[in-house]
């Protein structure tokens, strides 16, 4: 594994799992799944050049798996982009516990209020992602649909937190 | 006229230098562009400060743990050999092999794309090719092969994998095709109890049989109509690859095409 694995490595996927997570779904969860597939396969990954990009993905898939677990098929929606009907309020009540700034708080439950795509992609701007980094992990073809996307999310944030 | 993204490059510092100058002039002379950049930068400290808070939280004693554990083995996987397994074929240093394969198993079938996902360990790794030539390309040049444009691939395709285990219930396929493979023969048709996203019992059909080049009994087993993944999928055909091994079929491979 050519990555530093360090609590910064960990804390950047408790960012990014933020804006996976939905309705009961942990996110400090998804990260332990990812971290604990990464163990139970570590000698297929030791020479992975981006460990992180892998356990997003990871993280991702256990989320469809929670998903999927709970029978909530139905309000799941596919990667064109139609939004999520999941009920977020466990998650607020996640966010509300959390030991962050109450502006945090905000920030978080307004991404959170968002679609999936933006929450996303927000959370991964949030962790100081570059945009090629961005673009790996969420699948996106082009570099320009990754900067539309984000240009578009921040638009839209930006007037959410003024409203 | 300066597309807004330009904007956001330059409020968050990462415009090419070059274009800098452009952007700069059409921010001074256009003030919904100055509002625009200024939005930018805002939501950019919003986030920046948002991750930091994130990070600011001490982990749990779990996470804590469980990076100590993969400290350690990352410590002692450099001292290990893994041994060849046929489920772990498609390891990066194997790619040429189980391109291959792919080649031999699927080459000539599909016109569009091919993707091939083989499994290992109980997971999923993915392998797309958006066109043959270049599948048949990345097969030629399996040293060379960039890992980057590997995680790219897994990546999108993992999503399309995604949308596949959201109805398909690979345990009980396995299971229920296990009590009735052993009656068929290439050409049949069959059902199990699988139903697709929309609630419709799935009809298979067992394309072929064949002999994997480890010696491993083989099964092609095809979606026979389209299937749909997700809402704004038309429809995708679907074929699974099972195999034999310790007396009883398991999914090996899944492959996706237009």
């Amino acid at each position: 594994m050519k990555e530093k694995l360090d609590e910064n490595f960990v804390k950047s996927l408790v960012v990014i799992a933020q804006g996976i997570a939905k309705g009961n779904c942990d996110p400090y969860e998804l990260v332990s799944g990812a971290m604990e597939y990464l163990i139970k396969n570590k000698e297929k990954y030791m020479d992975h050049p981006n460990l992180k990009a892998l356990a997003v993905l990871k993280m991702k898939g256990l989320f469809i798996d929670d998903i999927r677990k709970s029978k909530n098929f139905t309000s799941l929606t596919d990667e064109e982009g139609k939004e999520m009907e999941i009920n977020d309020e466990r998650q607020m009540d996640m966010v509300e516990k959390m030991e962050v700034s109450s502006e945090a708080k905000k920030v978080l439950k307004t991404i959170k209020s968002m679609g999936e795509k933006c929450q996303e992609i927000l959370m991964l701007a949030a962790d100081q992602m570059s945009m090629q980094e961005m673009q790996e992990i969420t699948g996106v073809k082009s570099l320009g649909t990754v900067l539309s996307r984000l240009s578009n999310c921040r638009k839209e944030l930006k007037g959410l937190l003024a409203a | 006229m300066i597309d807004e993204t330009k904007i956001m490059q330059y409020a968050d510092g990462t415009l090419p230098e070059e274009e800098k100058e452009a952007v700069e002039k059409a921010i001074e002379s256009n003030s919904e562009l100055k509002k625009l950049f200024k939005d930018y930068q805002e939501t950019a400290d919003i986030l920046f400060n948002l991750g930091q808070s994130i990070k600011s939280q001490p982990l749990p004693n779990s996470l804590k743990e469980k990076l100590k554990v993969l400290n350690k083995a990352q410590e002692k996987v450099i001292e290990i050999t893994k041994p060849f397994a046929f489920f772990n074929i498609f390891k990066v240093q194997y790619v040429g092999i189980a391109a291959a394969l792919a080649l031999f198993f699927y080459g000539g079938f599909y016109t569009q794309g091919v993707m091939m996902d083989k499994k290992i360990d109980g997971d999923l790794t993915v392998q797309e090719f958006s066109q043959v030539s270049e599948f048949q390309t990345v097969a030629k040049k399996t040293d060379n092969l960039k890992l980057k444009k590997q995680i790219k691939s897994y990546e999108y395709s993992s999503t399309r994998i995604t949308n596949v285990y959201r109805f398909f219930d690979e345990e009980k396929f396995t299971d229920e095709l296990n009590n009735v493979i052993a009656d068929l023969k290439e050409g049949d048709e069959f059902e199990l109890s699988l139903k697709d996203a929309n609630g419709n019992i799935i009809k298979f059909i067992l394309v072929k049989t064949f002999e994997s080049e480890d010696g491993f009994q083989c099964k092609d087993i095809a979606f026979k109509k389209k299937t749909s993944l997700s809402r704004t999928d038309s429809g995708t055909n679907l074929k699974l690859s099972m195999c034999k091994k310790d007396d009883r079929y398991k999914l090996v491979s899944i492959n996706l095409s237009k």
